[in-house]
């Protein structure tokens, strides 16, 4: 309720003559030469007459139109034009002009007008740019090329209109562009193009959207446009798939021999990308030799277990990333000299360590937002790498969990060395359940990572409560937390301080009890990924059952909550959870002497067929049995399981609120 | 020829070490360190040797790495630099990892030079790299060297107290010959020769700057790392830390004096009441006007004027295209637009206009910083209010908070310290402290609950002060309906679980004169029941609010922002079959002179009703005081989790609701 703050900064005073982040934030007041009532481009006026009706949006793509021009060498350049109006004062940033480049994707030109709201027209001059440096270290990024040249134009108000064309040359090594033809704000009219050299081919593949034809506008030069694009605003949507995963875009391979379709296109991308990583992945001897020194012996798993151990453990994620340094790991060697790499350069370092003991395995490119890669849209598109390790035919083992057969009847299981926490055998969550590119030569597919039993993915609380006629309840809880989900309590565990620790319980208690003292606490098991991850701790929570009169009222779910922030509005995106999982409470609580039980919530029993909720309250004496159990099996849902979602969770969240009633006797 | 002296920040320290030191076998094999009990790492050693005569800066540090997250901040080794007038250039990065048993790793590689930011002539750099081999127990060693022109002059910041703990540290300055004649620009762009190397410092017990032959030098040891906590004061204020500058100044008092004046002229001239200004101030007032009619009329006109703080700055060609000039009072008024300080000094210049006498005062922002009068740096200050005579009797003003309430100011700027205008000259001044009932909260809902747990009412929520300016100041920035949703999220977060609230309209939310409302409606469900009883939350807008402290150990001292009084006013009338059985006892927490909490529940047939109120008086506290602090609000947190008991009761079939109806 109190001591909220959202604060601007005003400007000048010490802390802007300090930080970059002012530096950044500031508009370009200081630098501004922009004409006045200069003559815009007839494509700007153009757009800029457009009318319409856009809602609330707060601001809407009057114009998105792209070329792409290839030349017979396959050099290509690409040149935006975009035009934005602004609608409200949130939409001023969507108005904000951006490009990226990098070395091997120059950029040849930028230019940015606007109109303000009162009509002046503006036309911004090269002086008033501003480059700024893709700053990825927040993701282990140490290194990377990229930059955006952006600006601040005049006139960016609700009612003005901000427009920019930029010319970037394509990276050699490129044979695919996109077209985003979807954004979170209305785009009005939006176009994409392609001019191909004479005896060139193209394929277009779709995502989310269905196949459209384009007009040849002139030989071999391809247009495909779209008016009136719906957006996508995931803005208080809960469980929303990532965004992402639901916007349509379009790409386009091109190449000056015939571009195959669906599997066999997806094979030409996996067999080009097995020939750039490939070489990484030879190892020298330093390699072998440390690989063999891990991972001794004939057993298959434990030689898995062990390198898997090397590369979570000793490897950590250090990102440099420049040029084809995007898709390209670096080799093996180096990886293994540094201690360090991306998340290619661990999978290929993997992949060298495996191979001198006798393990075949290969690349998977994924993307960690689940659904962004689309099997029906063979692309290049991935933000990630994992591997697939080739099992023995006929090798049967129960740890093996994240299996997946290709289309040559070869089992390969996944694995993601960049995830420290996750046990070889099991999969991240956020990848379960999505796609990827195996990398098998012309045998790449694409494939579909598996979800895992949710009774592996399991996290158990139990719990002795002993509640005080005062209202005090004292106890000690014990939480087991299995398979792939329990990635974020190790992490947390492992890189926290013992204050950091005992904070994290305390933030997690405060959630259920107003006043309380956390005990003594420890963890187990924290990088014993083979074992579950245990959390015992001993709590006090003073006031915690109510008088009401004569009565006492205690809620027996003292703990944890297994419910989402649901809204109660018609679903039009599909439903994503972070895993599946099971989740357990056993509480028991022994009540105060010279009071009984004289009423105990109803026992709940939801089966949405997606997931199952179980809980019962039980007076055996002077104990009151609290049990109860979420089963989520599925890790998507369409948009019309919505209601049903609905219902199980205003049953799990009357469930957790419900009280027990004790009488003074 | 005169030099120029940067007195500009230099984006990091440098640092020296002509070899690498030898780790003790106990710092090998250390696995948590008892002086920092808690730390991912710290600095073992930690060296900033400064030659303004050399004109460079070299650091060296040596790190023991003590868990993953230790690991993790090490990870990459960040030297950011301005490379623009002063030539910068970063050179002999040089690291090496040792590993617990002694074997060394080193750094063979290049660092890598990264663009940040590039605009116009001036570039942010960075110089990137990260040692092999880091693990859980290393030891990791780095120095590099800032080099910078030599006709730059840059003495050092050094920041004693780090994220991190320092074992021990040395730092040392030797500075530039005194004969060298150096020109200081200031804060606000005026130039003078440099005089005197000043420091300001703030060390630990029986720390000392010393002063020799070849410069200064500082050795300091077990320096505990800076607190990261939820509502501190900014502690970057009160950190250890000794900063040199070169000053054309003697004393403290000299330099205030003079800067206060240089400042004070500039407001004046801004803020002329000039011709035009008197024009405009005739039109607003009357003659018959008393002094405060005369003030409130002329505050509600700049009240009208655009803060571009909050929506856009706009570019000096903007401004030409739309036929402003050199800004002075009147143009803002002209062109009803001006950042915060140009609107308050807009303020200044029409109260003046009007015959009021009116003074500029400077202040910090206190979720930022503090002053510090040792400090010889004008930079420190950055946001303008106004001190008007009304009456005989002074009253702050803050006109460059947009709908900020008349004759209040800004929470940012109580109690802090600043410069004012005086009738001769400046002087160091404190703006008042707030009162509690400056800030106020009153909410009200009128509810009704069917037999079912089916909820519908209304809520009214009315605010003044500082609650009343952020809303106000969130729908500026974004818009009404955007401020709605927002409105209602906070208002959702704490409701019981079930119910839904949604934002009918505001009244007044762009009218500081009178109290801000927002009338929302609710509708879902509330309650849970056991076979004979149903139970619904005592604390209506409070049943699903957290406490504000969760963790019982606080390294800082506490800062509430505001002090303030809430009420809340709840009805709940029951549906036939519903009767009320039992509602808490009447509840009051006391802090004494710090904050107060009182409950009291009503309940009878088929009407509930709570009286809630809380106030928070002072808002500033020592980590001493934060076991009661904390307990007060656990306190206040439990008592809003009570439950009020109702009873299911027969109702004749006749009059019986359909499953679901509420009560009329």
């Amino acid at each position: 309720m109190i001591l909220k703050a959202f604060r601007r900064r005003r400007t000048g005073g010490i802390l802007s003559a300090l930080g970059l982040s002012v530096l950044l934030c500031t508009p370009g007041a200081q630098l501004a030469h922009a004409s006045k009532n200069a003559q815009l481009p007839d494509w700007v006026m153009r757009a800029a007459a457009a009318t319409g009706s856009w809602g609330d949006a707060r601001a809407v793509v009057l114009l998105d139109d792209t070329l792409l021009t290839v030349d017979a060498e396959g050099k290509a350049t690409e040149r935006d034009r975009m035009v934005v109006k602004i609608l409200r004062p949130e939409g001023r940033s969507y108005a904000m002009p951006a490009v990226a480049f990098s070395n091997d994707g120059k950029l040849e030109s930028f230019h940015v007008w606007s109109i303000g709201p009162d009509g002046h027209r503006y036309a911004m001059k090269d002086s008033e740019y501003v480059d700024v440096g893709v700053d990825a270290s927040g993701e282990g990024i140490l290194y990377n090329d990229e930059r955006v040249r952006t600006a601040s134009p005049p006139g960016a108000d609700p009612g003005g209109i901000v427009a920019w064309e930029d010319t970037t040359q394509v990276p050699s090594y490129m044979s695919e562009d996109w077209w985003d033809f979807q954004g979170d704000i209305p785009i009005a009219d939006t176009a994409f193009e392609i001019d191909l050299p004479p005896g060139w081919h193209q394929r277009a593949v779709w995502s989310r959207h269905e196949p459209e034809l384009p007009t040849e506008v002139a030989p071999n030069q391809f247009r495909w446009e779209m008016q009136n694009v719906r957006p996508i605003n995931l803005a208080n949507v809960s469980l929303a798939p990532d965004w992402n995963a639901l916007a349509g875009w379009m790409s386009v391979h091109y190449s000056a021999n015939p571009v195959p379709d669906g599997g066999a296109l997806w094979a030409q991308i996996g067999d080009w990308y097995q020939g750039l990583a490939s070489p990484q992945s030879e190892g020298g001897t330093d390699i072998a030799s440390e690989a063999r020194s891990i991972a001794p012996g004939d057993d298959f798993m434990s030689k898995l277990e062990n390198v898997a151990n090397f590369m979570q453990q000793q490897i950590r994620y250090v990102g440099i990333e420049i040029g084809i340094g995007n898709l390209k790991p670096h080799s093996a060697e180096e990886v293994f000299r540094n201690r360090y790499g991306d998340c290619k350069d661990k999978a290929t370092l993997m992949i060298a360590m495996l191979d001198a003991v006798g393990i075949r395995a290969t690349w998977v490119a994924v993307d960690h937002r689940r659904g962004v890669v689309n099997p029906a849209a063979p692309s290049i598109l991935a933000d990630h790498v994992i591997i697939a390790i080739r099992i023995p035919a006929g090798y049967q083992n129960p740890l093996l969990q994240a299996v997946v057969t290709a289309k040559t009847g070869q089992r390969y299981l996944i694995f993601d060395p960049t995830n420290q926490w996750v046990p070889i055998g099991q999969l991240p969550d956020y990848e379960q359940g999505g796609y990827g590119l195996l990398v098998a030569g012309t045998d790449s597919q694409v494939i579909q990572l598996p979800v895992l039993n949710p009774n592996l993915e399991s996290t158990d609380r139990t719990a002795n409560f002993q509640l005080a006629a005062d209202g005090t309840l004292t106890g000690e809880v014990t939480m087991q937390r299995y398979g792939a989900l329990a990635d974020d309590w190790r992490d947390a565990l492992e890189m926290d301080s013992e204050k950091d620790q005992r904070q994290l319980i305390e933030r997690f208690l405060q959630n259920d009890l107003s006043t309380f003292t956390l005990g003594t606490e420890s963890a187990e098991n924290i990088l014993a990924l083979e074992k579950p991850l245990e959390l015992h701790y001993e709590v006090t929570a003073p006031l915690y059952a109510k008088q009401a009169g004569n009565l006492l009222l205690v809620r027996p779910r003292v703990l944890g909550s297994d419910g989402w922030s649901l809204i109660d509005k018609p679903r039009r995106y599909p439903i994503s959870f972070p895993g599946v999982e099971t989740l357990t409470d056993t509480f028991n609580l022994r009540i105060p002497p010279g009071y009984t039980v004289d009423d105990v919530p109803d026992p709940v029993n939801v089966d949405a067929g997606f997931a199952t909720y179980r809980s019962e309250v039980k007076a055996e004496g002077a104990v009151l049995h609290y049990q109860r159990e979420l089963v989520l099996k599925q890790v998507t849902l369409p948009p019309s399981d919505y209601a049903e979602l609905m219902k199980l969770n205003a049953a799990i969240t009357t469930d957790e609120n419900s009280d027990a009633v004790l009488r003074k006797q | 020829m005169a030099l120029s002296l940067c007195l500009s920040f230099l984006a990091c320290a440098p640092l020296f070490a002509s070899e690498w030191s030898q780790p003790t076998p106990d710092q090998l094999k250390m696995t948590s360190d008892p002086a920092a009990p808690n730390a991912p790492a710290v600095f073992l050693y930690y060296e900033e040797i400064v030659d303004d005569k050399m004109h460079f800066h070299k650091v060296y540090a040596e790190v023991k790495i003590l868990n993953e997250k230790g690991k993790e901040d090490f990870s990459e080794i960040e030297i950011p630099y301005e490379s623009g007038e002063a030539s910068i250039t970063v050179d002999q990065v040089q690291g090496r990892t040792i590993e617990p048993d002694g074997t060394v790793v080193p750094f063979t590689g290049k660092p890598y030079q990264k663009e940040l930011l590039k605009m116009g002539t001036e570039k942010v750099m960075e110089k990137v790299f990260s040692l092999p081999d880091l693990r859980v127990g290393s030891i990791i060693e780095y120095q590099y060297t800032i080099n910078y022109d030599q006709y730059w002059y840059e003495p050092p910041r050094w920041m004693i107290q780090q994220q991190y703990y320092v074992h021990e540290a040395h730092y040392h300055f030797a500075p530039t010959d005194s004969s060298i004649p150096i020109i200081s620009t200031d804060a606000q762009g005026h130039e003078n020769p440099v005089n005197h190397l000043l420091f300001f410092h703030s060390l630990p017990h029986g720390a000392q700057v010393r002063s020799g032959f070849d410069g200064f030098d500082l050795v300091v040891d077990n320096i505990p790392a800076l607190p990261d906590e939820p509502y501190t004061p900014p502690l970057g204020s009160f950190s250890y830390r000794v900063i040199f500058y070169y000053s054309p100044y003697d004393s403290g008092q000299e330099f205030w004096k003079a800067e206060g004046k240089y400042w004070s002229k500039d407001v004046d001239r801004f803020a002329e009441p000039s011709g035009r200004i008197r024009a405009i101030v005739a039109q607003i007032v009357s003659p018959g006007d008393s002094e405060e009619q005369k003030l409130e009329k002329i505050y509600a006109a700049v009240m009208t004027v655009e803060n571009t703080d909050f929506t856009r700055e706009h570019s000096q060609q903007e401004n030409r295209a739309e036929g402003q000039k050199d800004k002075r009072a009147a143009d803002i008024w002209v062109n009803k637009r001006g950042n915060s300080n140009e609107i308050t000094r807009l303020f200044i210049a029409m109260a003046r206009a009007a015959g009021l006498k009116t003074y500029a005062m400077i202040v910090t922002e206190r979720n930022q910083n503090m002053l510090n009068l040792g400090y010889l740096y004008w930079g420190q200050l950055s946001d303008e209010i106004a001190i008007v005579n009304v009456n005989g009797k002074e009253q702050y003003f803050d006109p460059g908070e947009r709908y900020c309430e008349y004759g209040k100011v800004d929470w940012l700027h109580h109690q802090m310290m600043g410069i004012r205008q005086t009738d001769d000259g400046t002087t160091v001044a404190e703006v008042p402290i707030a009162l509690y009932t400056d800030n106020s909260i009153l909410r009200t809902a009128d509810l009704m609950l069917g037999v079912n747990g089916a909820v519908q009412g209304q809520i009214r929520i009315i605010l003044t002060g500082a609650e009343a300016l952020r809303w106000r100041q969130y729908a500026l920035a974004n818009d009404e309906e955007a401020t709605k949703k927002a409105f209602q999220k906070e208002i959702q977060a704490d409701v019981p679980a079930g119910v839904l609230v949604k934002t009918d309209h505001f009244l007044a939310l762009t009218d500081y004169t009178s109290n801000l409302m927002a009338v929302l409606d609710v509708s879902g469900s509330m309650g849970t029941e056991t076979g004979k009883r149903v139970f619904v939350p005592a604390s209506f807008f409070e049943a699903n609010a957290t406490p504000l402290f969760s963790t019982q150990e606080r390294e800082s001292p506490v800062d509430l922002h505001y002090p303030f009084i809430a009420r809340d006013q709840v009805t709940l009338t029951l549906a036939p079959g519903l009767t009320v059985e039992g509602v808490p006892a009447n509840a009051q927490i006391p802090y004494p002179h710090m904050a107060d909490y009182q409950a009291a529940y009503g309940g009878k047939g088929s009407l509930y009703e709570e009286n809630r109120l809380l106030a928070v008086a002072n808002t500033l506290y020592e980590t001493t005081d934060y076991p009661q602090l904390r307990g007060f609000f656990q306190k206040v947190g439990a008592q809003d989790q009570q439950q009020v008991v109702l009873e299911r009761v027969a109702v004749a079939a006749a009059a019986a609701p359909p499953l679901g109806a509420v009560a009329k």
